[in-house]
């Protein structure tokens, strides 16, 4: 057993709040394109396939019954011992890391690309990082906090452009539906499940969770929340910008610049940019936390603090790291990063899940 | 330019260390062993990233694990 290293706590609403700002930011940025790739004009069905949430969601769920109070970390140490267990407790840490390096780049690519065509990349990159590791510094109820703060922000922007951007509209874009059958929009869901897999952070958040009670249902709105953010991104791109939706890289972005209210609010990209800094900075405070106190229970520490300034400066190397240039940061999401996320989100946890679940029935045969 | 780049790290893992050091108190002798390692692989991996821009860094490794897989969903 750890010790207890956070004191914070935070209610089920804020984790649910933590959750749909850890994934939705990046997913509405790039999810068009990557989608429209596979689905086509189907796109729009594909976040409805959320396979792999529900069964993070469910493991995350099973293990808080089993062993309440510890994470999927701490978890698997009681499952399969102490040294199998420290392996797989560098493991999920070390890929939280490497999956907000993914993050981390992703911010300051848009940012560079879209908006600071001038600023150098680190300074973009390294400046979040430094105000994330203060918040991350502050506690799992500083990111909750700020997931409460900001969320209302990014969906009443988010329901700015999508009503304002109606009238443009072209419905016709969405036929033929299912032209192809089913298959086209679940292909369309296979690079979507790296984000959905994401939802086994909230093994991480449980433990400091004080309405455990809600917690079931306040993840499960998060999720839908998540699903119809995505849905309706989606329609809405593809039903403004048509076959051209797969040429953009941050479609989105076409969508908040397109916005022109009566000749007077136009740019409204800058807008959008605004929000959407809040949002990836709650998601890269959740993992960027999430790999700080993994990493603090591995070493047994009593105080995870110390570890959040190197912690912080590896994952400014990772983010250089992990891909020469945007070209190939894109195509590492859709097939390397989109496979490991699977197999270390998903299928590792299920793997756990199994093991769990014989060892608990061979303990009850014996005793 | 390299150099420059290489005393830049190493002045920023500098303050780092002055600003966490005395914030540890005595009996934590475990958090500033790994404090200690931490700051010294993130140092290292730094310069090593400096001299050698084009180093295979984890994306690499998954490739090579997933190898099969991955050409699979390049099609």
């Amino acid at each position: 057993m750890g010790r207890v290293i956070e004191k914070g706590k935070i209610s089920a609403a804020q984790s649910a709040m933590m959750l749909y700002l850890g994934i939705v930011p990046t997913a509405i940025l790039t999810t068009p394109a990557i989608t429209y790739k596979f689905a086509k004009q189907d796109l729009w069905i594909s976040p409805i396939w959320a396979i792999s949430a529900w069964i993070t969601i469910f493991i995350a769920f099973r293990f808080h019954h089993m062993y309440p109070g510890l994470n999927i970390v701490q978890a698997s140490e009681q499952i399969v011992g102490r040294v199998l267990g420290k392996l797989i407790g560098f493991i999920l840490p070390f890929f939280y890391l490497y999956l907000n390096g993914i993050v981390i780049r992703e911010y300051g690519e848009f940012l560079v690309g879209a908006f600071l065509h001038q600023t150098p990349l680190i300074v973009v990159t390294g400046s979040m990082v430094l105000v994330c590791a203060l918040a991350v510094r502050g506690g799992v109820e500083i990111v909750g906090r700020f997931a409460q703060l900001f969320l209302p922000a990014f969906v009443a922007l988010f329901l700015f452009i999508i009503l304002t951007i109606i009238p443009d509209l072209n419905p016709l874009y969405m036929l033929p539906i299912m032209e192809g059958g089913i298959l086209p929009s679940i292909a369309g869901a296979g690079v979507l499940q790296s984000w959905f897999s994401e939802f086994l952070t909230v093994s991480f958040l449980l433990p400091f969770v004080t309405d455990r009670e809600k917690a079931a249902k306040s993840t499960m709105i998060s999720l839908f929340a998540v699903i119809l953010t995505l849905v309706i991104s989606n329609l809405a791109t593809l039903l403004l910008l048509g076959e051209m939706t797969g040429n953009y890289t941050y479609p989105f972005l076409i969508l908040a610049r397109y916005i022109s209210l009566a000749d007077f609010f136009t740019h409204l990209e800058s807008l959008y940019m605004a929000i959407w800094v809040l949002g990836a900075f709650v998601k890269i405070c959740l993992f960027f936390y999430v790999s700080v106190l993994g990493t603090a229970q591995w070493l047994d520490l009593s105080d995870y603090r110390p570890l959040v300034f190197p912690l912080g400066f590896l994952l400014m190397l990772l983010s250089i790291w992990v891909a020469p240039n945007l070209q190939e940061l894109t195509h590492a999401i859709s097939t390397t990063v989109t496979i490991s996320l699977i197999a270390v989100f998903v299928a590792f946890p299920v793997f756990l899940f199994c093991m769990a679940w014989v060892k608990k029935r061979l303990g009850r045969n014996m005793g | 330019m390299k150099w420059a780049a290489i005393m830049g790290v190493t002045a920023l893992f500098v303050f780092m260390t002055m600003y966490e050091w005395p914030k540890m108190k005595g009996q934590m002798r475990r958090e500033k062993t790994a404090f200690a390692a931490l700051t010294i692989l993130a140092w290292a991996l730094s310069i090593l990233l400096i001299c050698y821009p084009d180093m295979p860094g984890p994306t690499q490794w998954i490739n090579a694990i997933f190898k099969p897989l991955v050409t699979f969903l390049e099609k």
